[in-house]
């Protein structure tokens, strides 16, 4: 290769690489280099406090809306309350801001009407409410219960936030991998 | 005024040592209950990205007047992006966002007093007359996320390496927000390159 033309050949690749690392003509083309598929793993460890309830049976419920703070239990007590009231609203209102943003943003879906029917066909009246477990993990704290309506006994497990001083019922801590692998590790 | 401050902290901190001498705990049952038991509970989540690495890290990204900008490649979206802000142009900004993102920044923006003002200032002390560098393109889902670097006033390489996030959505790509809560975005390993990160939550 002659001088003149390894000179036009070195121009030439300069212009391609200018070409590809500028915009030309509204596009940008940026060289990569490709690193290929790669994986991350990010392991959380969360130190759980459990403390079981000492034969507590709650048979009697709350009869009106009274929004205090005096405890996660006592919410729960009152969130099953309303369900006994029929009272959709006082029910929401134990409810953490984020979960009824949600249930308001999929208005269709009717998430709230569903849920409240779903807790209307265990509580009742005569529904007895045994409270097993306490749970503090970061900053939430579940309440775990059994549901006893005559002989059938059903578990569950509600996460509640403060928010604004107030417990409220947390949805989203609900729908978290730490919340199913809590459920099962208390009850299984 | 700093008395009294330190007063209430005295007490809170005795009122909150008290407390966790009880039971070790910020909440407890108001039923009868038993002693607190501790158990660990570890979660494990895998992300697989692709990564890319622009083969001349040094080089500037080269921005446009709008008349020659599109938001037809990620590329082309993050240069718009950035050639707003440069311009001081808020509307050409505003039109990078894609809708729902944007009405959620405009949301918190508007909750935390962060204005059209705010934004020109911030980005005329912050951006303009700065060397805006891509370090990393990763892909992630259906989402590419740029890992960028806006040089110090002095001409050298700022301390952060920042991510932004963009998503297709019929022929545009523009900026999303739907990462926000990703930990793979908040951790960005390809930045450190690392593989994994154990944290433990008391």
């Amino acid at each position: 290769m002659n001088k003149s033309s390894h000179l036009l050949l070195k121009l030439g690749l300069a212009l391609l690489l200018l070409a590809s690392v500028f915009s030309v003509s509204g596009k940008t083309v940026i060289p990569y280099q490709d690193e290929g598929n790669k994986e991350f793993t990010l392991v959380q460890k969360f130190k759980v406090y459990q403390q079981k309830y000492q034969d507590v049976l709650v048979t009697e419920f709350v009869p009106a809306a009274r929004d205090v703070n005096n405890g996660a239990d006592r919410q729960v007590i009152r969130f099953l309350s309303a369900v006994v009231k029929d009272d959709l609203n006082w029910w929401k209102s134990t409810w953490t801001a984020e979960s009824l943003n949600d249930w308001q943003q999929k208005v269709a879906l009717n998430k709230d009407k569903r849920l409240f029917n779903y807790w209307k066909a265990r509580v009742n009246t005569k529904t007895q409410v045994q409270l097993t477990d306490f749970i503090v993990v970061r900053q939430s704290v579940l309440v775990g219960f059994y549901l006893i309506n005559q002989d059938k006994r059903e578990y569950h497990l509600l996460a509640l936030a403060l928010e604004q001083s107030r417990w409220r019922v947390d949805q989203t801590f609900m729908q978290s991998d730490l919340y199913r692998e809590i459920k099962q590790k208390v009850h299984s | 005024m700093i008395k009294v401050i330190r007063i209430s902290l005295i007490l809170f901190c005795c009122w909150v040592e008290a407390g966790w001498a009880q039971n070790g705990l910020w909440a407890s049952p108001t039923y009868s209950a038993a002693e607190p038991k501790v158990f660990t509970v570890e979660i494990e989540h895998k992300f697989s990205y692709h990564l890319y690495k622009p083969k001349n890290p040094t080089q500037k990204v080269r921005l446009l007047q709008k008349k020659y900008a599109s938001m037809d490649t990620a590329e082309d979206a993050f240069v718009s992006r950035f050639s707003a802000v440069t311009s001081l142009n808020y509307p050409w900004w505003l039109d990078t966002w894609q809708a729902r993102s944007r009405e959620q920044a405009m949301a918190f923006f508007q909750q935390k007093g962060l204005d059209k003002a705010y934004w020109l200032d911030t980005w005329e002390k912050q951006f303009v007359g700065r060397k805006i560098k891509l370090k990393y393109k990763v892909l992630y889902q259906n989402y590419v996320i740029f890992t960028y670097n806006v040089s110090a006033p002095s001409g050298k390489e700022g301390f952060l390496d920042v991510p932004i996030v963009f998503d297709k959505q019929d022929k545009s790509w523009l900026v999303s927000l739907d990462l926000r809560q990703s930990p793979l975005l908040r951790y960005s390993p390809w930045v450190e390159g690392s593989e994994m990160e154990v944290i433990e939550y008391e």
